[in-house]
């Protein structure tokens, strides 16, 4: 009996030290000399160490060293992909810990970003914009490539402060297979096919119209969709809906303006139904008229690849892809290299411009970085950034990253720095062409409004997977989400 | 310590010969009693406490909330429950969720007390390698297999497209088709769950005696009417048990097939995916969903309880 107890004792108590265990606050703070947080993927797991490493051999960091008689910089990084690096940080921060610097960006999975700009956490860095970068005489407001700053996504409440700082930069627009194309400039007579030297290809389309004309030949083709090949392929696909965020600011700068635009990005009252803005809306869902029919059902993480394929046409290049145009971002071909064909090259373009006599619109797409207010070693986070957007700076994340910074010399040094042609040749989009950001003005959370849901997300299902209703139906429906949507926001702007 | 071992034994001999208003030793004994029921249930109701009711009332009270998790949590009442009920997203992902308990529950029990049956008694050849096939989908993870079934389903490589291509067939991938998403959502989650539930009614439909499936046999009862009128009611209350887990799982499963399968896409949201697309953001509204999972999941429980309730047949 006494035994018994005994053990029924032990193995109770036994339960205890667990719970102990997971009580036991892990306030312990720990005295980093700096801590970075980052989303890796994209642009490479190195980078940050690689300029830590660097940056810690600086003039700046050896004096940081002597001025607090330490040996060598304790840098504490936290990294992850997306889906996890959210939690990391939101833990980090919960520990007390929170990074000083943060390379993020908006329309993460858990608006992180959004969060800290909502509660006012990150730090003005307009004034870092005056100072000059590492080892240089050039401010960073100067050397920054131009046109950048005068958003929302760096200036997120829109008075002119700066909040963030571009950390990446790179056109969208809509990637092709460039051996299916020819190019006869803007303005030439438009026809679908080519001939001569140019048969069997299909010519570039540079306006709105063309790359209806074009659809419409394909449809032809393809009996409306009921026969897609690669032989006759469709116009169109796309990875994700989510991958019309640039497409809608794009097709909306083109259409209806950059005045526009800016009103857009500010929710403005009555500006969904505004004519020229909703002759942008309706490109988008004009698609739907001549989607590669496999896009809806794989418009998922599991599928999109496949979508992507489907400009690429088979891994063993026996058959050519089955759509002509899918939008994205310069990291499309990297992403895609295990099942690019032998010798296919990728073609990129801006947006068809509204007509011969407009621009087109590029959407530039940004990666952030920028600075917590509690992280608390906010002076050797500054002067981490002054180091960052130096030349030698850039060198380093274009050897770690194959990537260009946004400094008017990181584009100029990139060939000698390492990057490669094809990738230095995207950023030619810009030339002629008009450049815009897309992000919308800070706003209060709206509860149950997912903007970018209402935006671009819902589209695969509501408007591409939908099986009914007209185009016209569908622009009203979703124009009319956009309005209810964006009243509610408009209402909670931060001011 | 040994003393009061001591005094426990001592108390246990005094049970039954101790004279009424011995109070002295009762208390005693009261006391080493007290001590040791609490030294065992304590540290369980302990963890019990802090992991399962302070959680549940923290999600009550957070549901209240308008909070991102990063700035300062903002108290309103019932406002997110407010906006909740009036949002379709919420009622398209009510639905999916009773579509699924439904759908998946009957073919899920149909299929497993068939198999259960035909492998049980019978004596089929093979049984313990068919027990073996129905049961591996139930060790492989959730996430293979929504991965076989996306694979299956693909319109660029699927078998079903291959199959449908034989027919001349024009097949653009079921999971872009809000008709056609949910079914195969249900398929996926059949096959995974029918041989766990075949196995456990098998377990069940084995401790049936014998003698009685003699004397039907005797009696010239067919083995279709065995089934109904001696299998079923003997094992009524393994049904009984299985159906309230499997509606709570279904519940919690659904999450992760939609999750892997379609991210919600085609309005194949479920209330626990549909929840967690705030998670992120808008922590509070995602609690009030929660709390409304929690109170239906409950519900549905008491319900199936309520509604399945009979005699046990006793043998």
């Amino acid at each position: 009996m006494k035994k018994k107890r005994l053990i029924a004792l032990a193995s109770a108590a036994a339960m205890l030290p667990g719970a102990g265990l997971l009580m036991t606050s892990c306030k312990d703070k720990a005295n980093y000399d700096l801590t970075i947080a980052f989303l890796s993927g994209g642009r490479g797991e190195t980078y940050v160490q690689a300029l830590v490493d660097a940056f810690e051999e600086t003039t700046w960091g050896q004096a940081y060293l002597a001025e607090n008689e330490k040996e060598s910089l304790d840098v504490n990084i936290i990294s992850g992909g997306g889906g996890v690096i959210e939690d990391s940080v939101l833990n980090a921060i919960n520990s007390d810990n929170t990074p000083d610097v943060m390379f993020l960006n908006y329309n993460m999975q858990n608006s992180t970003t959004e969060a800290f700009v909502r509660a006012r956490q990150l730090v003005d860095l307009t004034d870092l914009l005056e100072e000059n970068v590492y080892g240089e005489e050039t401010s960073l407001g100067d050397k920054l490539v131009p046109g950048l700053l005068s958003n929302y996504t760096t200036q997120p409440y829109g008075d002119g402060h700066t909040y963030t700082l571009p950390a990446f930069y790179s056109p969208t627009g809509l990637w092709y297979d460039a051996s299916r194309f020819y190019d006869d400039g803007k303005g030439d007579e438009y026809t679908p096919t080519g001939t001569g030297e140019n048969a069997g290809k299909y010519e570039l389309p540079r306006t709105w119209a063309e790359f209806w004309t074009l659809g419409d030949y394909l449809n032809e083709q393809n009996g409306n969709l009921a026969n897609v090949t690669g032989n006759t392929p469709a116009l169109f696909t796309y990875p994700t809906a989510g991958y019309f965020d640039g497409f809608i600011y794009s097709a909306v700068a083109g259409m209806a303006g950059t005045d526009k635009f800016m009103q857009m990005l500010g929710y403005a009252e009555g500006i969904w139904e505004d004519e020229d803005v909703q002759d942008a809306l309706e490109i988008v869902v004009r698609l739907k008229d001549y989607l590669e029919p496999s896009t809806v059902a794989q418009a998922n993480t599991d599928g999109f690849q496949q979508n992507q394929q489907a400009v690429m046409g088979r891994a063993d290049g026996t058959a050519k892809g089955t759509a002509l145009f899918v939008p994205n971002g310069d990291w499309l071909p990297g992403e895609m290299a295990n099942s690019t064909p032998e010798g296919y090259e990728w073609g990129f373009m801006p947006l068809p411009s509204k007509d011969n006599d407009t621009m087109s619109y590029v959407n530039t797409y940004l990666e952030n970085v920028y600075i917590h207010r509690n992280g608390g070693n906010t002076d050797l986070a500054k002067q981490f950034l002054l180091f960052y957007f130096s030349d030698e700076g850039a060198a380093i994340v274009a050897e770690e990253s194959s990537a260009i910074i946004p400094t008017q010399d990181a584009l100029a040094n990139a060939a000698e720095n390492g990057i490669a042609e094809s990738t230095i040749a995207l950023y030619d989009a810009y030339d002629g062409n008009g450049a815009v950001s897309g992000s919308f003005v800070a706003t209060d959370t709206v509860t149950g409004v997912i903007w970018n849901d209402v935006l671009y997300n819902d589209l695969n299902t509501r408007v591409f997977g939908a099986t009914s209703g007209t185009t016209a139906e569908l622009l009203a429906a979703w124009t009319q989400r956009l309005v209810s949507a964006s009243d509610q926001l408009r209402a909670a702007i931060i001011s | 310590m040994e003393d009061r071992v001591e005094r426990l034994e001592t108390s246990e001999r005094g049970k039954t010969g101790a004279p009424a208003g011995a109070n002295p030793v009762r208390r005693e004994i009261d006391k080493g009693k007290l001590v040791f029921i609490f030294g065992t249930v304590g540290p369980s109701l302990l963890l019990f406490v802090l992991f399962v009711i302070i959680p549940v009332f923290y999600m009550f009270y957070t549901s209240l909330l308008r909070w991102d998790r990063i700035g300062e949590p903002q108290f309103q009442w019932f406002e997110n429950y407010r906006v909740l009920f009036r949002s379709d997203g919420f009622w398209v992902a009510f639905r999916n969720t009773v579509f699924l308990i439904f759908f998946v529950t009957i073919f899920t029990i149909g299929f497993a007390l068939f198999f259960a049956a035909v492998l049980s008694k019978g004596k089929t050849k093979g049984k313990t390698f068919f027990r073996v096939v129905f049961y591996i989908p139930n060790i492989l993870s959730i996430v293979v297999i929504s991965a076989i079934f996306s694979a299956i389903l693909s319109p660029s490589y699927g078998v079903v497209k291959e199959i449908a291509n034989l027919f001349n067939v024009r097949y653009t991938g079921w999971l872009g088709n809000p008709d056609t998403v949910m079914w195969c959502i249900v398929a996926a989650m059949v096959w995974q769950a029918v041989g766990y539930y075949m196995v456990m009614y098998i377990a069940g439909m084995d401790s049936v005696p014998d003698h009685l499936y003699e004397a039907a046999d005797l009696e010239g009862c067919s083995h279709f009417r065995q089934f109904f009128v001696i299998t079923l009611p003997l094992t009524w209350e393994v049904i009984r048990t299985t159906l309230t887990f499997f509606i709570i799982s279904t519940i919690n499963m659904s999450f992760l097939f939609v999750d892997a399968m379609t991210q919600g896409e085609m309005n194949s949201h479920v209330l626990l995916s549909f929840m967690y697309e705030y998670f992120g953001s808008q922590y509070g509204y995602a609690m009030a969903i929660g709390t409304v999972v929690f109170v239906f999941a409950y519900a549905v429980s008491l319900i199936i309880q309520a509604l399945t309730r009979r005699e046990v047949v006793e043998y």
